[in-house]
């Protein structure tokens, strides 16, 4: 399967990996994974826990090293280049929002922003436009430990975006999360996608994939079993159902 | 300094002095630990010793109504307790000991033949020892004198009894050798032990805090690399650890000028040169650095907090071992192996430089080698920074 199809024609290409490879000691988590990226263009990544979203989305955010395989982000090479390649993406992780306490919510998002690099007037002014685009005023000074979960929420969103980066990652953003939280999130994505940033995403909920995703790329056993547009897929199985396809896909490939 | 490496300096600076409890425990316990500890113990020294001499409770049979029996009874700050079974009394610790007499006590001596008393007295009890003492300078006066007496019935000169004399003389004054001597016990513990110990909370929170908390995948997923982290964060701890080792010397200090504390009376004549403290400063910023760096590489190596904290059980063990190994050394015969042993020499350098000992040799070895040390431990965390199973371990 190549991992170029129709749907790339068109459009700048911000992030692309090749035979993208993991091997921790003897376990292989990822094998042969490619796919691209364009701007403005969400690409899902689909899989059970445990089949290697996260360890490619580690990859990608340099925090784990390539054992085979090659990549670029944003015009940098993913193995040689890694600083500059984390000073272009923006990442929201699911699960602990990973705050400091102790900081006020400005602190915690200045604090991102002077470590990619920012000036500190570069950052208060992308500050500024954050607490107004996510109505932070009210809190952006205070202490982020009593917070509450949305408003954490949005402090995790303005620190990943706070350095404007061209490329985002996101993994299992709303695991965990009520309906208002995973909403902030979905209409952050959307923004980033309006923004013509190229946005992963991964998730294992059908529902949120169709609901965001340009193309999907579904992974099993760290392997891509299927990759295509969400319509692309279900003309090709005949199926309106993405769920359905996709424990066909997975199941298929059981040993 | 390097942007980053300062962004990270001051944000772990600033969060850590927020956080007053963690923050007012680690300085103000050293602190206050020595001066409070000078102060009982002093405290109780003093009233151990005004009890015995104001009031030595003794037990004391006389069926003679001896010479001394009269002198003891005589004597205003002791008190003759009566009791059946003076052995028993003196072992409930009622009283501090139990003198017997013989009857023909002063029949013996005026004879010229040799009397013996029986001294029972509870060898586990300070005060019953220092009464004993006391009790035995009053009866030792009155055998000086019935020698002299003796002697002088005979016409010989009470000079035949000290053919030499002897007259003792030292560098220190002989009030602030015991001082001197404690702190060259107490410095070096409190070195090695402040080194160790007020890295701890700041090594714990930045490695395995930062995993527990989220904050250090978005931290790894900024521009800053990896070594820049780590160096801020080294910085921090160092800096947090020399502060509460400052605390604590500044603690002894206080508890040097207590009146009526452990260095009561000499005090005054007592105080480390500017040169050695200086130079103990210098050693000490190395050591918390060494420290800060090996529980960096454990704290971050721990999956939580709770398991940091399990791991570094030892850091407060270990460098109590190394300073006791050189307590009872003498400081001008330290070997010179000691000095190239990471923690020993440390002390054994501490030790030298209370003692007023300037050895430059000695000096440099340690520092040479402490920085070595210190380096290797740079490393350790570095490799642990760096390693993929460490930092995602789960």
């Amino acid at each position: 399967m190549s991992y170029i199809n129709n749907f790339t024609l068109g459009g700048i290409i911000l992030l692309q990996v090749k035979n993208l490879t993991k091997k921790f000691k003897s376990f292989t988590a990822v094998e042969g994974v490619s796919f691209e990226v364009k701007k403005g263009e969400i690409l899902g990544l689909i899989g059970e826990n445990g089949a290697g979203k996260t360890t490619i989305m580690r990859m990608l955010a340099t925090m784990l090293k390539v054992t085979e395989g090659e990549g670029e982000i944003a015009g940098h090479d993913l193995i040689s280049e890694p600083e500059s390649i984390r000073g272009e993406i923006g990442i929201l992780f699911g699960g602990e929002v990973g705050l400091y306490d102790r900081l006020s919510a400005r602190e915690n998002i200045m604090y991102f922003a002077q470590l990619n690099g920012m000036s500190i007037s570069e950052a208060n002014k992308s500050i500024e436009e954050l607490v107004q685009q996510l109505e932070m005023d009210e809190f952006i000074d205070k202490r982020v430990g009593k917070f509450s979960r949305g408003m954490k929420q949005k402090v995790a969103i303005a620190r990943s975006i706070v350095h404007k980066p061209s490329v985002m990652l996101f993994d299992e953003p709303s695991t965990g999360l009520d309906v208002s939280a995973t909403r902030l999130i979905q209409d952050f994505i959307f923004k980033c996608k309006e923004e013509d940033k190229a946005i992963v995403f991964s998730s294992h909920s059908m529902q949120e994939v169709e609901k965001l995703c340009d193309r999907v790329v579904i992974i099993h056993k760290g392997k891509v079993v299927e990759s295509g547009t969400i319509s692309s897929l279900k003309v090709k199985y005949d199926n309106e159902d993405m769920e359905d396809i996709f424990v066909k896909l997975i199941g298929g490939s059981h040993e | 300094m390097n942007k980053l490496v300062s962004v990270i300096l001051f944000k772990e600076l600033k969060d850590m002095l927020r956080d007053k409890k963690t923050l007012i425990v680690s300085l103000l316990i050293p602190l206050i630990l020595m001066p409070a500890l000078s102060f009982v113990m002093g405290k109780t020294m003093n009233n151990v010793v005004s009890d015995v001499n104001e009031n030595t409770k003794i037990v004391m049979v006389d069926k003679g109504n001896s010479s001394l029996g009269t002198i003891l009874r005589k004597d205003k700050t002791i008190k003759i307790e009566t009791s059946d079974d003076g052995e028993a009394s003196v072992k409930d610790g009622k009283s501090l000991l139990f003198l017997e007499i013989p009857e023909e006590f002063d029949a013996d001596i005026s004879s010229g033949n040799t009397s013996g008393l029986k001294i029972f007295y509870d060898n586990t009890s300070q005060k019953s020892s220092m009464a004993l003492s006391k009790i035995t300078e009053t009866i030792d006066l009155l055998s000086k004198q019935m020698v002299t007496s003796r002697l002088t019935q005979k016409n010989i000169d009470v000079k035949i009894l000290t053919p030499i004399t002897i007259t003792k003389t030292s560098f220190q004054k002989e009030e602030s050798a015991g001082s001197q001597m404690l702190l060259g016990m107490l410095i070096p513990i409190f070195v090695l032990l402040y080194s160790a110990t007020g890295t701890l909370a700041a090594a714990t929170d930045l490695g395995a805090g930062e995993k527990e908390r989220g904050t250090l995948e978005p931290l790894l997923t900024t521009k800053a690399g990896r070594h820049y982290i780590l160096t801020g964060k080294l910085f921090a701890i160092t800096i947090m650890g020399f502060i509460v080792s400052v605390c604590s010397m500044i603690g002894l200090l206080i508890s040097m000028k207590i009146p009526g504390g452990m260095f009561a009376s000499e005090s005054s004549s007592i105080g480390l040169s500017y040169k050695a403290i200086a130079l103990i400063g210098v050693i000490t910023i190395i050591t918390t650095m060494f420290f800060g760096a090996i529980e960096l590489a454990v704290s971050i190596y721990a999956r939580s907090f709770k398991e940091a904290q399990t791991y570094m059980m030892p850091f407060s063990i270990v460098p109590l071992f190394a300073a006791y190994g050189t307590m009872f050394t003498e400081a001008k015969n330290i070997p010179f192996l000691y000095f190239s042993i990471p923690l020993i020499n440390v002390s054994s350098v501490v030790k030298e430089l209370t003692s007023g000992i300037y050895n430059y040799g000695h000096i440099s070895i340690t520092i040479g080698w402490s920085i070595v040390y210190a380096i290797l431990a740079i490393i350790l965390a570095r490799h642990m920074f760096n390693k993929e199973s460490v930092i995602f371990r789960s």
